[in-house]
């Protein structure tokens, strides 16, 4: 049963959009540098390493290799879909706008580089309380500026670059505006995770065994003030774009051509033959709609090896973290079962027999989402300067879990991972008394 | 074929492309004025979908310039790709979006005229997709996905059009619908490109034909000499066959 076709208003042709020179060359440049020498503190860490921690090491390098992930979904989530068609059809800035994104994705890769790399520097070294202050300090920089790439990203989608997405919706609607919110679940995934792994490093970072208690609370006390400044810079600048870049996002993902293809597509760059059938046997298998299960396999992989990184944790903790991940995914299961996917399903004459399982499949993505993204920040902010990080996360939840689309009512189904941490934390108690 | 002037529709001028050590096409110069419809003609391989390509923007030359409508397709590629449109052999469609699906969001990024529907029915209707209209690309057969681009095509009423072999996986029908078409809109002054390998059906449609071979045009036809040629295709074909050496 297809949605009938609204007639399309006659518009001219509108100039194509000059969106390239987003960002100078000097920042990225700046970036790429700052980039590098992380790197070569990371690698200095790991050539320290002492063989019996090969598991260690294992860990780390997966973690390495998955630094590129946030600045992938971001990619993910604002690649127009079916680009070629529209493209072909006569579309006019869909290049463009990848351009510009592309950039904020860069940005978001050399910000995320940042944390792990001055974390594991400090793994190695961190004995002086002055280094462990400054290198602090640059993490609280790293994760504000990695939060801030974000929301800019989101900014610039939604803000001064609305028209071009406005243009790439073609001016139809095409099926229900419901199918919206599926499409960048990945997103949200992504998004949600920050929110545990800020409350672990928090709470990881607040006890007293990092050290004598009054250098430990003068790091913590810089940081607070310093991240306090940073996040609160960010969030003012980009907070209004934010918003709107959510909505135009999920206006481009709700028109043309977007309810056809429930997940997000590859980026262009990625989506070149030999890469991608090189990476579908790996990672990328879980983007795809026929191998769901592999990619929560590898979130839960990554997630529960940067949990398990940790020292001393009991079944108890194990426990408390997967209640809280599953208690999550079925809530958002149940969730779109009676709401959004019965209806996209229903629409693409699938009948309601077919939105059951696109509601578990988009459910597990994005609860692999949030457990992966919770594994990976949870790495990058092991040992110094959680606040930064925990501000940043609790502000990105804060918007998400419904303020910014004026739904405090679904609170509830989105507090699993948080709920998580809590029963990790509970349990650590529990098991330290 | 090398004149140059501000009112033609596509302009090129020292194409080459090659792939690796490959040299596939070299010093290709052509211009197209409105109401024109150059055929291409060559081998299998001999770079006829590689110079439509480069045509189109859909692949970047190694050296040369295009032009549409004195737009230049490097450096203004968004907006000289505004004026064309290339049917491939194997064009992008969505495939779980119906032809009309297709044709509204054309009508939103082109901003086509009000009638658009109404002109896409009889479109539709020409090539007997009217009971496709609403079906999923990939529900419809090769030859008819192949008409619904052709329909698009049409649809967007572009100054120029670029057909990659169109006549491919067509009915007896449908062509004779295609060829109406085409000579209809070059009266309206839209210029056509097509590669063929079909010598009746150029001379049916083309005002100028050119052959592909050895990287250049080995061999161009202009509208005195396929007047020559008129009403004997054998003759045409033999003359092609010559050229393609």
């Amino acid at each position: 049963m297809l949605a009938p076709a609204r007639q399309s208003e006659p518009k001219p042709a509108a100039p194509p959009r000059q969106l390239s020179g987003a960002l100078p060359v000097w920042l990225l440049l700046a970036l790429a540098t700052a980039s590098a020498v992380l790197g070569a503190l990371l690698a200095n860490s790991l050539i320290g390493l002492q063989p019996v921690r090969a598991a260690d090491v294992a860990f780390r390098l997966a973690a390495l290799a998955a630094l590129a992930l946030p600045a992938l979904q971001l990619q993910m989530l604002t690649t127009p879909k079916h680009g070629p068609t529209r493209r072909w059809l006569g579309e006019a800035s869909s290049q463009q706008v990848r351009s510009a994104l592309a950039d904020s994705a860069k940005i978001l890769l050399a910000t995320r580089a940042g944390p792990l790399g001055l974390a594991l520097a400090l793994a190695q070294g961190g004995e002086s309380p002055h280094l462990a202050l400054l290198v602090a300090s640059g993490q609280v920089g790293a994760w504000a500026g990695s939060a801030a790439a974000l929301l800019v990203a989101l900014g610039m989608v939604g803000g001064e670059r609305r028209q071009a997405f406005e243009l790439l919706s073609g001016g139809g609607v095409f099926g229900p505006a419901e199918a919206a919110p599926l499409l960048y679940a990945p997103a949200l995934g992504l998004l949600l995770g920050l929110v545990p792994a800020a409350l672990l490093s928090a709470w990881l970072g607040a006890r007293p065994s990092q050290g004598p208690w009054p250098v430990s609370a003068a790091i913590l006390a810089a940081t607070a003030v310093l991240g306090a400044v940073l996040v609160r810079r960010a969030w003012a600048a980009t907070v209004a774009g934010m918003h709107a870049g959510l909505r135009a996002v999920e206006l481009a993902h709700a028109t043309p051509f977007a309810q056809g293809q429930l997940l997000p597509e590859l980026p262009p760059w990625l989506d070149w033959p030999p890469v991608r059938d090189a990476l579908e046997r790996w990672y990328l298998l879980g983007w795809s709609r026929q191998h769901p299960a592999s990619h929560i396999a590898v979130a839960l992989l990554v997630g529960l090896a940067a949990v398990a990184a940790r020292d001393d944790l009991t079944a108890l903790n194990w426990l408390g973290v997967g209640l809280g991940i599953g208690w999550y995914a079925a809530a958002r299961t149940g969730e779109l079962a009676d709401s959004e996917v019965a209806t996209v399903a229903d629409w693409l004459g699938e009948g309601r027999h077919g939105a059951r399982p696109a509601a578990r499949r988009l459910a597990l993505q994005l609860g692999g989402q949030a457990l992966l993204t919770f594994g990976l920040a949870s790495v990058a902010t092991p040992f110094w300067a959680p606040l930064a990080g925990s501000l940043s996360g609790i502000a990105l939840g804060w918007v998400l879990a419904g303020r910014w689309r004026g739904a405090a009512a679904r609170w509830w189904p989105r507090l699993g991972p948080a709920l998580a941490v809590l029963s990790l934390a509970a349990t650590r108690n529990l098991g330290a008394s | 074929m090398t004149q140059t002037s501000t009112a033609a529709v596509l302009h090129a001028a020292g194409l080459a492309k090659r792939y690796g050590d490959k040299v596939v096409l070299s010093r290709v110069d052509l211009s197209l004025q409105p109401g024109e419809i150059l055929v291409l003609l060559g081998e299998n391989g001999a770079g006829k979908t590689t110079l439509m390509r480069l045509l189109a923007g859909e692949l970047p030359a190694d050296a040369g310039e295009v032009t549409v409508l004195g737009v230049d397709l490097n450096r203004r590629a968004e907006q000289a790709r505004a004026q064309l449109v290339y049917v491939a052999q194997h064009p992008p469609l969505a495939p779980l979006c119906s032809l009309r699906e297709h044709a509204q969001a054309m009508a939103g990024f082109r901003g086509l005229a009000p009638q658009w529907p109404a002109e896409l029915v009889d479109l539709a209707a020409a090539f007997r997709l009217d009971r496709a209209l609403d079906l999923p690309i990939r529900s419809l057969s090769g030859g008819m996905a192949h008409k619904a681009a052709l329909c698009l095509a049409f649809l967007s009423r572009a100054p120029l059009i670029l057909l990659d072999e169109p006549h491919t996986g067509l009915d007896v029908r449908s062509a004779l619908a295609l060829r109406d078409l085409i000579c209809a809109r070059r009266d309206q002054g839209t210029a056509f490109v097509l590669a063929s390998h079909m010598a009746e059906a150029t001379l049916a449609v083309a005002t100028r034909a050119a052959v592909v071979a050895g990287g250049v045009l080995a061999r161009q036809f202009e509208p005195a000499d396929l007047a020559e040629f008129s009403g004997d295709a054998r003759r045409f074909e033999q003359a092609v066959l010559q050229a393609m050496g």
